[in-house]
């Protein structure tokens, strides 16, 4: 519960970002036994969020998980605008955990790729500079 | 009287208790809440590549 209030009050500090986060609900501990509620869903109220509960772990696996010991929860990734997700998750230019203790950094990780996502705006997809594939007038 | 009324508070009072702690709803604004298998997998990937101009984080909590 500690993730998700850390990862709202992100959100809370960053409102109007162009930011999007998947929160990603996984049974771990043995109180695990339901779907979250509509109480802990509310602590992550922000509008950005999409929340889903993944009762068999895909998104672990699909991240590496193999055994109980390479589990991946508690968990925050951050991604970098004009990353795709292809055939497997993406890497993320940011990842850690537990999200209480690595929220600083991720917060640092964020604020940056806000910052730089100007810069990208300005470029197209391919990374060239929009001004230098634009026919002359 | 006085316990008709008593008893309507009570169910009133679970009603409530169980629509916020037991229901599975999702805040104002936000999809609602899917419960991932493998056939519709494929929505988080989606969800993820649906705003490729932004900041994009994963988060994968314990529900407890």
């Amino acid at each position: 519960m500690r993730g998700a209030s850390a990862i709202e009050k992100l959100l809370d500090e960053h409102a109007g970002s162009e930011i999007r986060v998947l929160v990603v609900w996984e049974p771990v501990l043995p109180t695990d036994i339901r779907a979250p509620s509509t109480w802990t869903l509310g602590r992550i109220p922000d509008a950005r969020v999409s929340q889903d509960w993944d009762k068999d772990r895909l998104l672990s696996q699909a991240m590496g998980e193999h055994d109980r010991r390479s589990l991946v929860w508690d968990y925050i990734g951050i991604y970098e605008p004009g990353t795709m997700w292809e055939t497997g998750p993406p890497k993320p230019v940011f990842e850690g955990r537990p999200v209480v203790r690595v929220i600083g950094d991720a917060r640092k990780a964020l604020e940056r790729l806000l910052s730089n996502r100007h810069t990208f705006a300005l470029r197209g997809w391919s990374g060239f500079e929009i001004a230098t594939a634009r026919a002359p007038l | 009287m006085m316990l008709k009324i008593g008893i309507l508070a009570v169910v009133a009072t679970l009603g409530a208790g169980c629509s916020v702690f037991g229901g599975h709803k999702t805040p104002s604004g936000q999809p609602a809440l899917l419960s991932l298998n493998r056939e519709n997998f494929s929505t988080v990937k989606d969800r993820f590549n649906s705003a490729p101009r932004s900041v994009r984080v994963i988060a994968m909590l314990s529900p407890t």
